[in-house]
């Protein structure tokens, strides 16, 4: 996966594609939404919105969806980055390996964010394990970590694992929400926490739960 | 430059860049699926 040798306009001409397809898009500054306790939700294209951080929910090989237009976030955000991510992401896992960290970061490129984490959540065949659910939270807990040591304001979160991934919507909504909270009550710092939601069942849990959460 | 001419001027550089040969040009949204099959590709 290199484009050693191609065309040098490659990436200017694609560049001016993906910038050009931003501004269709009608980007969304997620400065704008109405937070409680510093948590907003958002139904909609997270590669519409501005933020410090968005993250995407990848594979365990780190280097983006390889199906052609294939429905995921992964695809989503990669192809509307552009190239240069696949090609980031590449040299995280040459030069420093996969295990090291398990929040990959990368730049935004052509997305409105400035930041990328790509995290690997759990793929459930069967029945949910308690692996699994503490593997969930952990990709929430350490993106915010991430973000606290990156001194950022706003990170969004998609729902990580649900999908092709099979963990059930309505358990993956009540750790997202729980290991953001605890979250916050462990840490004093103000950072702006979305969740970014595609489905409406999805849309539908998060407010009962954040409702909940927050009565 | 328009969106339809870039993107002409991408595939042609990566359909020389894997050695295909597709036909692309007749229609916007075929070409930006061709160019995203191309980019996985690669």
């Amino acid at each position: 996966m290199t484009l050693k040798g191609i065309d040098e306009k490659f990436y200017t001409l694609q560049d001016e594609l993906l910038s050009l397809e931003r501004d269709e898009k009608d980007v969304v500054d997620v400065e704008t939404f109405e937070y409680k306790n510093n948590i907003a939700l958002y139904q909609g294209n997270i590669t519409r919105l501005k933020a410090d951080a968005i993250v995407n929910a990848t594979n365990n090989e780190y280097l983006g969806c390889f199906l052609p237009c294939h429905n995921c976030i992964d695809n989503q955000i990669m192809s509307a980055s552009g190239f240069q991510m696949r090609e980031e992401l590449l040299a995280i896992k040459k030069y420093k390996g996969y295990e090291q960290d398990p929040v990959k970061l990368t730049a935004g490129y052509n997305l409105p964010c400035k930041y990328v984490f790509h995290v690997a959540g759990p793929q459930i065949f069967g029945n949910v394990t308690k692996k699994d659910e503490q593997d969930l939270s952990m990709c929430y807990i350490n993106c915010l970590d991430k973000a606290k040591e990156m001194k950022l304001n706003s990170i969004v979160f998609c729902c990580i694992s649900t999908g092709v991934y099979s963990f059930p919507n309505d358990r993956a909504c009540e750790i997202a929400i729980k290991s953001v909270k605890d979250w916050q009550k462990k840490n004093d710092y103000d950072i702006k926490v979305v969740f970014d939601v595609f489905l409406d069942i999805d849309k539908e849990l998060y407010e009962r739960n954040l409702r909940k959460a927050n009565s | 430059m328009k969106k339809s001419k870039i993107l002409n001027k991408l595939l042609q550089i990566l359909t020389n860049f894997l050695k295909i040969d597709v036909n692309f040009g007749e229609n916007y949204e075929n070409d930006r699926r061709l160019f995203v099959d191309c980019v996985t590709k690669v």
